[in-house]
């Protein structure tokens, strides 16, 4: 054999052996990446900025996260069962709506108000839930559709203005404190304590993750895809609701356009904390990791007096690297 | 040309996966012109070794010398443009594309004019190559996932004969195939041999080495036992190597007293399937069910289990009149199917105790709360039995090996307490010593009174294992036995259709 084969082939050993290396590198990146971004974040800002690791931001932070983390656990029991869910903006801006409007317009005691917000939500993605399945949509066609439908109801029901000057039963969900806990954190907490024991501990979440993993597994093992598909989206239009009972105490008020857009943010969350995109593997706890990176994110360039334009420009950049890394390593997976 | 030339050679080839040396050290060589047949048990290496070979994998040291020089392949393709070519065990087609497409893929024929792709070449070469080499006519155009294992499998070997390799690599390529269908394979592999093709196969059924093999090579544990003439060894010794003991002897099916009826299917029928089929079935017995390729028992079987939905006939299950609509409702009726591809059973992402405990989640949960320690005994068990390799419950079933997947899938099936289990070829890719365990629980179950529906291409299974065989040929049951009183032969020719030329 010619010497200059034997040099080459040492090459190539040498380089498939940092490929090796180097894969090692991207699963642990992949797998500790988000929480790694975040604290590199987090430190990146505290340098930065004086006021950036205090209480009372930090609390802040989580007051503006509340919204996203509670959206971003449900879109993640959504996303793990094969599903997508893009009217939860809308579906959170209808609930809030229809429950404030019912409130000031019709007078109703505030804490019904409240159960009138939920009630809407939940029903509203149980609808969802069945065009989907026994419509045979597919789901992104049929919560797109529901995008628009909620989004028009909402702005029929204010007539296009804020429904403002609501009774402080319902601001508190938004503004209030708890011991002094802000009660969106609690919320946020809740929803994301019972989206993990959704998905680790109950019969629905097996079934979730075994339906977004081979559906046809999933049919012929006997479960009832139907029914799960349907009580998973009325869970994600119930965290709606939540989110917008937060949503309405933040801004006092309720509005037609109330969370336009934040059915991306919360897949953005999903997707930068792990779960895959396709359905079967993931969790809620780097769900919630994405929704806190976004809210840092935010909070630090406005702390720094960066164009809130950066904030999107930065967030694209992280799904698209998060990403990146998540397909390289499937890739590799695959491969093998 | 010389017949003793080294095509392929392998100096210490290892290979390890997160928590398992799946390959230690190995050597290997491939002569021009051979058949060089892989053995080991589930797990022991095989498919990993030649996944590296055709460029899937990566390995972690060793080198691979194609024809004297030194190779290494980053990437399938870079091995298909070498002539290897690969067909792997879980076959990578496409199933929402015609066969025709799947065989050409990314090689389509273009036309001279403009450089597009001649569909009329692509059909008539497709359907050219199965005339030829498996001498079927199947609608090339069809979508591959309306066709079952056999075929698939079929598209998978014709779609590496179409590259024109030097190098074939077989992983268990019989494994889905019956009699017919293995013949007409091996008269392809010994065609290939004389135009001086080498080929390495996997199977786990023995005789096929000694039917087409010249050496043989073991791995055990991801080592290299020996590699021999076939000509040298006998079956006993081949077993003991692979095992590392001697062989369990076979468990005799005891003759167990059968029960009361416990199905009666009546006049089932699904156009273009099967028609009229009639069955009865009695507590305690296995029934075997066996065929050719397409003679629709998988059909039929997912018929009975809500897959399928047939157009006519009447279904009994204890004198009671069922309708089922859904595998749901074939489960409350107390039956289950394990599927013919695992692939359509199994979820890879999930670990194995959730695959194992996926038909039983009512027994598994409380107030839909899961019970884990419940679902870790339950699987724990079949993981012990069967032998689950490696045994470690939370791992994802995607990283274990195509056997080790067939264990997880048939235990699904062993412990959801159904009264009527449809076994649709449950021993598929399970080495030796785990069909033993395979047919001492299938034995046991009978003998608690659970009745059983084998179906199976390895003749000399069914005839081992059942009480009663029916024998489907185009859609019929056209024969019956009872325990003892057919061969093999009886079988094949009643397969076949009864023709005294079958084409055996
Ligand atoms: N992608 C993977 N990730 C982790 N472990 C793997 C992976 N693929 C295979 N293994 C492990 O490597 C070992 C060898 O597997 P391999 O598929 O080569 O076995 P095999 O001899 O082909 O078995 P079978 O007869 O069951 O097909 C097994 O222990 C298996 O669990
Ligand atoms: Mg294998």
């Amino acid at each position: 054999m010619p010497e200059s084969k034997g040099s080459e082939t040492q090459v190539l050993t040498r380089i498939k052996r940092s490929i090796g290396v180097f894969s090692t590198l991207k699963f642990v990146i992949s797998r500790v990446g988000p929480l790694l971004i975040l604290l590199i974040l987090m430190f990146f800002f505290s340098v930065l900025s004086s006021s950036f690791l205090t209480v009372s931001n930090l609390l802040n932070i989580t007051r503006q996260s509340a919204v996203n983390i509670v959206l971003a656990v449900g879109m993640t029991l959504v996303i793990i069962g094969g599903g997508i869910d893009l009217s939860v903006g809308s579906l959170l801006g209808l609930s809030a709506c229809t429950g404030a409007t019912f409130v000031m317009v019709l007078g109703i005691n505030p804490l019904l108000g409240i159960l009138i917000v939920l009630a809407i939500g939940a029903s509203m993605g149980t609808v969802n839930g069945v065009v989907i399945t026994k419509g045979h949509i597919p789901d992104f066609i049929a919560t797109l559709g529901m995008m628009s439908v909620a989004r028009g109801l909402a702005l029929l029901i204010t007539g296009g203005l804020p429904v403002a000057g609501l009774p402080s039963q319902i601001t508190w969900w938004g503004i209030g404190d708890l011991y002094k806990v802000p009660v969106p954190l609690i919320l946020a907490i809740l929803v994301s304590l019972s989206g993990w024991i959704i998905l680790s501990y109950t019969k629905l979440g097996r079934c979730d993750y075994a339906i977004g993993g081979n559906k046809e597994a999933a049919r012929n093992a006997g479960i009832d895809v139907d029914i799960s598909k349907i009580k998973i989206y009325a869970i994600m239009g119930f965290f709606c609701a939540i989110g917008g009972l937060i949503e309405t105490g933040r801004i006092y008020s309720a509005n037609g356009l109330m969370g336009e857009g934040l059915e991306l943010e919360a897949i953005a969350a999903v997707v930068i904390g792990g779960t895959n995109l396709f359905g079967g593997e993931g969790g809620v706890f780097g769900s919630i990791i994405g929704a806190l990176i976004m809210g840092v994110l935010s909070n630090g360039l406005h702390l720094l007096n960066v164009s809130a334009f950066w904030h999107r420009y930065m967030v694209g950049l992280i799904i698209i690297v998060v990403v990146v890394i998540d397909q390289l390593r499937r890739r590799k997976i695959i491969a093998e | 040309m010389n017949k003793d030339k080294i095509v392929l050679k392998i100096e210490k080839l290892s290979k390890r996966f997160p928590g398992v040396q799946a390959l230690q050290s190995i050597d290997f060589d491939l002569k021009r012109g051979e058949v060089h047949v892989l053995l080991g048990e589930n797990g022991a290496g095989k498919s990993t070794l030649v996944k590296i070979l055709s460029g899937s994998l990566l390995q972690d040291s060793g080198t691979i010398f194609l024809d004297g020089e030194k190779v290494n392949f980053f990437s399938p393709e870079e091995a298909q443009n070498r002539g290897i070519a690969m067909v792997y065990q879980e076959l990578d087609l496409i199933p929402s594309i015609s066969i025709a497409e799947n065989i050409f893929l990314g090689r389509y024929p273009l036309k001279k004019l403009f450089g597009i792709i001649d569909w009329r070449q692509v059909y008539h070469e497709a359907e050219k190559i199965f005339k030829e080499n498996f001498n079927l006519e199947i609608d090339v155009r069809r979508e591959v996932k309306r066709f079952g294992v056999a075929i698939q499998q079929l598209t998978a070997i014709a779609r590496a004969l179409s590259q024109n390799p030097k190098v074939l690599i077989l992983d268990e390529p019989t494994s889905a195939l019956s009699p017919l269908e293995c013949q007409q394979l091996f008269k392809i592999i010994r065609n290939l041999k004389k135009r001086g093709v080498s080929i390495i196969f996997i199977s786990h059924r023995l005789k096929e080495t000694f039917e087409i093999g010249d050496r043989v090579t073991i791995l055990r544990n991801g080592e290299k036992v020996n590699t021999l003439l076939v000509k040298d060894v006998s079956e006993q010794d081949l077993v003991r190597m692979m095992l590392g003991r001697e062989a369990d002897k076979e468990t005799v099916r005891e003759k167990t007293s059968v029960g009361d009826e416990i199905l009666r299917v009546k006049d089932l029928t699904k156009e273009g399937m099967f028609y009229k089929c009639n069955l009865r079935l009695y507590q305690g017995e296995i029934l075997g069910i066996t065929g050719l390729m397409g003679a629709g028992r998988t059909e039929f079987a997912k018929s009975l289990f809500g897959v399928l939905n047939p157009d006519k006939g009447e279904v009994y299950i204890q004198g009671r009149r069922v309708k089922i609509r859904s595998p749901k409702d074939a489960i409350r009726a107390g039956i289950g199917y394990l599927n013919e591809n695992r692939m359509e059973g199994l979820v890879p992402f999930l670990s194995i105790a959730g695959n194992i405990t996926l038909a039983s989640l009512n027994y598994i949960c409380k107030m839909g709360l899961l019970m884990k320690d419940k679902e870790k005994s339950i699987s724990k068990r079949f993981v012990d039995e069967l032998e689950i390799h490696p045994p470690e419950l939370e791992r994802e079933v995607r990283y274990f090996s195509g056997g080790n997947q067939q264990k997880v899938a048939l235990s699904r099936w062993l412990c959801n307490r159904s009264k009527i289990l449809i076994l649709d070829e449950p021993t598929r890719g399970i080495d030796v010593g785990a069909k033993e365990e395979v047919f001492r629980l299938m034995s046991r179950l009978s003998k608690e009174g659970i009745s059983i529906i084998m179906i199976s291409s390895e003749m000399p299974e069914v005839l081992r294992m059942a009480d009663r065989i029916l024998v489907m040929h185009k859609g019929r049951f056209v024969a019956e036995y009872k325990r003892g009183e057919a061969t093999q032969e009886d079988l094949l020719l009643a397969a076949a259709g009864g023709e005294k030329n079958a084409r055996i």
